[in-house]
């Protein structure tokens, strides 16, 4: 049971609730749209960076891919005999390759590119060779030798690397 | 309720409404085209991984040499008109085997092109007779 005063004081309340009502309501529900389709936006611009990052990072593997076919070229001529021996032992060794160029095998340039030799390590039937480009990235290939050592066969896929903390920036 | 608080509440929710879909609807067009470009550009890795293999394979059984040369050189045509059957093309990719200009071998140039022929992803790579074994003395 309400007295009159109470009552009228009921009243005004639901007066004043239903008034204030709507627009905060519209404000909320606008600003949850605002947001989430800001959400989506920023969701779709980092995928498409994150492919443009993947294009770049598959166009300097294909820099480094060159840089070791341009190696194998120069490694199959006269230099061919250098490939007997790891590339720390060239220089002592160069006698014994005779017209063998050792620079050419230790540096090149490939679409205007240049790459350097970090190390060529023989095994028995197959070697591994080390590269960097100028920008520092490197890259490793095990190329397969031929019985006598100094015919390459064949090449696998590149194989990025980090860098090496004691290998000092070239 | 009064009726200024319905018209000011319906105009937000109509503009923010609007604005919300004309971004959802950008982001829709950019996600597409970026997983557009990225099966595209996988199917470019795809054919230039075949394009390996298949040297390595298979380098040696084609005349793929340019004959009477010493350094031994690749034959640009020979080889495209080898991989042209041996590694297909997927559909709206183009191959070009270039001759590099300092004779450390041929490039191979996947590319796409959009309508106006404009380049939207390439990838180049050298490859030589050396590393699959054809140079052999």
């Amino acid at each position: 049971m309400l007295f009159p005063g109470s009552r009228q004081r009921l009243s005004a309340t639901r007066q004043l609730r239903a008034t204030g009502f709507v627009l905060p309501l519209a404000l909320s529900a606008s600003a949850v749209l605002l947001l989430s389709s800001a959400s989506i936006h920023t969701l779709s611009l980092q995928g498409r960076l994150r492919f443009q990052a993947a294009i770049q990072r598959e166009q300097v593997a294909d820099q480094l891919r060159s840089a070791a076919q341009a190696f194998t070229t120069m490694a199959s001529g006269a230099e061919a005999c250098l490939l007997l021996w790891p590339s720390v032992e060239w220089a002592s060794r160069h006698d014994s390759c005779s017209g063998a160029e050792l620079s050419s095998l230790l540096e090149g340039t490939v679409a205007d590119q240049p790459w350097q030799l970090l190390s060529w390590q023989p095994g028995p039937g197959s070697g591994d060779l080390r590269l960097a480009l100028a920008d520092g990235r490197r890259a490793k290939f095990r190329l397969v030798l031929a019985a006598d050592g100094t015919q390459i066969l064949g090449i696998s896929d590149v194989q990025l690397i980090g860098r090496d903390a004691a290998e000092p920036f070239s | 309720m009064s009726l200024a608080e319905v018209l000011i509440s319906s105009l937000l929710l109509a503009s923010s409404s609007s604005a919300a879909l004309g971004v959802w609807s950008q982001a829709t067009a950019i996600w597409q085209r970026s997983r557009t470009l990225q099966q595209t550009a996988d199917e470019l890795a795809l054919v230039q991984l075949a394009s390996h293999r298949w040297l390595m394979l298979h380098g040696s059984k084609g005349n793929l040499l340019r004959s009477g040369l010493d350094p031994c050189l690749l034959d640009a045509q020979a080889l495209a008109a080898a991989s042209d059957q041996a590694v297909p093309l997927p559909q709206g990719i183009t191959r070009q085997w270039i001759v590099d200009s300092d004779q450390l071998g041929v490039w191979q140039e996947l590319s796409v092109l959009d309508g106006d022929g404009e380049v939207l992803l390439q990838r180049r790579q050298l490859f030589s007779p050396a590393a699959y074994g054809l140079c052999r003395s």
